[in-house]
């Protein structure tokens, strides 16, 4: 049963994942691990890396974002991640269909949560 | 306008349609099975229902049921959702399935299988997929598991799990020729160990050892000989051939590893079997040292490999800038 619920839970996180990636790259460039490490600041999202490289590699494929590498302030150079102008697109979209899954979802589940 | 019953059930449909929705169902169905999808009969009854509720206002004609049908998709992308939450191993395999389905691959008991002869691209995939965090993959050939290279090199710090675009795409001719040296070598060090020793060499040689290191069995010098040099020697000729004649980095990689991988086992074994027979060894760490080479060596020439694609990369990004 608890495994059941964990393995739902995986599935939640693994959909909105690929959101949070657009939306942390919407303006600002980051590296894998830097990545993981902002994901993992937010325990509903936090994910594996096993999970977020080929999320990043499906996403370079599809052209919704782009890297290059870069010398690093710190340390080796470091493969860096950005949004194409397709994927700012592609972000938007996705953001708004959020929203309003979100607000559908909050008012099915309103007073049904127990806190 | 001719009045059409409503669709009560799959006998109301017409004949045509019946089998259209049929044989659909029975390539999910398949698909399910390959896939190792736990309850694939409820799965096939519960879409067989959906389609019939969607087509209740309808005359249940060939074109209905082609429109319900098409909401679902490819029956085999219908069967891979179903799959989609299970493990990596599922994934390589409903990858796999996606090249070209075969009743040669699939799992028996939970064990993976893959009877089909191994090719450059599966060989790469399974070997060197540094982006899986899963060191254990399908096997390439037989049933089991194989070491997924690219997994260890991260976990060994080797290479980053993103360390190239697309694997060993940007590896120099020169960095392939190089690599080459490592079967090449492990071959000709079988080859030469072989005449060099050959004269001292007793008519049977080790076979099979125990726990402990020692032989237990016996068989012919020059079979002894063979099927290491025949392994080695193959494998060599076709990475060589390989890296000669594509243009694929993948392909020639991928050939590379495996050469490296049987000529270093042959290697191992035809150095443990000259240590034995020469009446040394029965120490028990020496067959896994001597086996192990299988491991390290396609470990060490793939990562060597990626990591020239990488450095590749890097010049070609940080000059741009």
């Amino acid at each position: 049963m608890g495994s059941d619920s964990d393995s739902r839970t995986s599935q939640f996180r693994k959909g909105a994942v690929e959101l949070a990636i657009l939306a942390l790259l919407d303006g600002a460039e980051a590296y894998g691990g830097e990545i993981v490490d902002a994901l993992a600041k937010h325990p509903g999202l936090a994910i594996s890396a096993g999970t977020v490289y080929p999320l990043l590699s499906r996403l370079k494929k599809a052209g919704v974002i782009d890297s290059a590498w870069r010398e690093s302030p710190v340390g080796p150079p470091r493969k860096y991640y950005r949004l194409t102008d397709a994927g700012r697109g592609e972000f938007a979209e996705l953001a708004r269909a959020w929203q309003e899954l979100s607000a559908a979802m909050g008012d099915l589940l309103e007073g049904k949560v127990s806190r | 306008m001719i009045e059409s019953a409503a669709v009560q059930g799959a006998h109301d449909l017409p004949p045509e349609s019946r089998e259209l929705l049929e044989t659909y169902l029975s390539r999910v169905h398949g698909a399910l099975l390959k896939g190792a999808v736990g309850e694939a009969e409820d799965t096939i009854a519960e879409l067989r229902a959906h389609v019939l509720d969607e087509l209740a206002d309808t005359d249940g004609s060939p074109a209905a049921l082609s429109g319900v049908l098409a909401e679902f998709g490819p029956p085999e992308d219908l069967a891979a959702g179903f799959s989609a939450g299970g493990s990596d191993d599922a994934q390589v395999d409903a990858d796999d399935h996606a090249e070209k389905p075969s009743a040669l691959s699939g799992r028996v008991l939970g064990l993976p299988y893959e009877l089909r002869i191994p090719t450059a691209k599966r060989i790469a995939s399974r070997w060197w997929d540094p982006r899986n965090p899963r060191v254990f993959v399908p096997r390439v050939f037989g049933v089991g598991w194989d070491v997924n290279f690219g997994a260890l090199a991260v976990l060994l710090h080797l290479i980053e799990p993103d360390a190239e675009d697309e694997p060993f795409a940007a590896v120099s001719d020169r960095a392939f020729l190089a690599a080459l040296l490592v079967p090449v070598g492990l071959t000709a060090f079988v080859i030469g160990s072989y005449l060099a020793v050959r004269g001292a060499l007793p008519p049977t040689l080790p076979a099979h050892w125990t726990l402990a290191g020692r032989p237990d069995s016996y068989w012919p010098a020059l079979g002894a000989f063979a099927v290491p040099l025949v392994m080695s020697v193959s494998s060599t000729v076709w990475a060589v051939w390989t890296v000669a004649r594509s243009r694929s980095g993948l392909a020639r990689a991928a050939t590379i590893g495996f050469a490296a991988f049987l000529s270093a086992v042959s290697a191992g074994v035809w150095t443990l079997t000259l240590i034995t027979a020469m009446g040394a060894g029965g120490q028990w760490w020496l067959p896994p040292v001597c086996v192990s080479a299988g491991v390290w060596a396609p470990l060490a020439v793939l990562s060597a490999l990626a990591r020239s694609g990488r450095a590749a990369e890097q010049r070609r990004d940080m000059d741009a800038a």
